[in-house]
């Protein structure tokens, strides 16, 4: 579900991950972030793993830092009336276009960080702070969102 | 550290194209107005630090963490407002 188009060029590139091991791919499926991720100016470059076939989730592997990865979801998939409004230079940066309404056609795509405890009932989705992914040059940024209705904390399931 | 004293209506300037003005002065709060180019981001500390936080706790997650996943989610994952 969270997948992007296969891209292929002439070049593979090979890294080393802690979660998965060895991984191959090919370049073009590099993602490269335009500013550093709050908290990781080690790595700007990234790949996306889907978690299994049909999952909502998919890991941001990093491919400079073995051991830096996010677990990312499309957050309408939990939040169906999540409204959020990039600010004008972040989607100038990106090359995006338009406000954050639909992603599917516009060359872009919205992902929420998430963060998962040892009760992964409890796990949340960071609202405040999405990833933009311009796809048709798979570049990206987290931004940071001025509304004030979200935070970094948002629960998934039930909060009872 | 620069500190500089200012009244309320003051201002300061930073470089040729940032400006901050003290707007309120209410017992504790002081409310600050920013005028700088739409190009340089301006938060609250907090909300940075807070991001910063987050991440760092996200990007722990271990593998094992989202095996168990499967079993919360039902066929189609389920909705609800933040």
């Amino acid at each position: 579900m969270v997948k992007l188009a296969e891209r292929t060029s002439t070049k593979r590139i090979q890294f080393t991950t802690t979660r998965f091991g060895q991984v191959e791919i090919d370049e073009a499926n590099v993602i490269r972030f335009v500013d550093e991720i709050p908290g990781f100016p080690e790595t700007e470059r990234f790949i996306l793993i889907p978690h299994k076939e049909d999952s909502p989730f998919a890991w941001l592997q990093s491919v400079d830092a073995p051991d830096v990865a996010f677990v990312v979801t499309d957050p309408w998939l939990f939040f169906e009336n999540y409204k959020p409004t990039v600010n004008e230079i972040d989607l100038e940066k990106l090359e995006v276009a338009g406000g954050a309404e639909d992603s599917s056609d516009e060359g872009w795509v919205m992902l929420s960080i998430l963060t998962i405890p040892k009760d992964p009932k409890k796990m949340t989705a960071n609202l405040k702070a999405p990833v933009i992914i311009n796809t048709r040059n798979n570049t990206a940024k987290q931004v940071i969102l001025s509304s004030e209705d979200y935070t970094t904390k948002h629960r998934l399931f039930n909060r009872s | 550290m620069l500190v500089l004293t200012r009244k309320l209506n003051e201002s300061i300037h930073i470089g040729t194209d940032i400006e901050i003005f003290v707007v309120e002065i209410k017992d504790d709060h002081v409310k600050i107005g920013i005028k700088a180019p739409k190009d340089i981001p301006v938060h609250r500390a907090e909300i940075y630090k807070s991001i910063l936080e987050e991440n760092s706790l996200a990007a722990s997650t271990s593998e094992a963490a989202l095996q168990n996943i499967g079993e919360l989610l039902p066929e189609k994952p389920s909705k609800q407002d933040p």
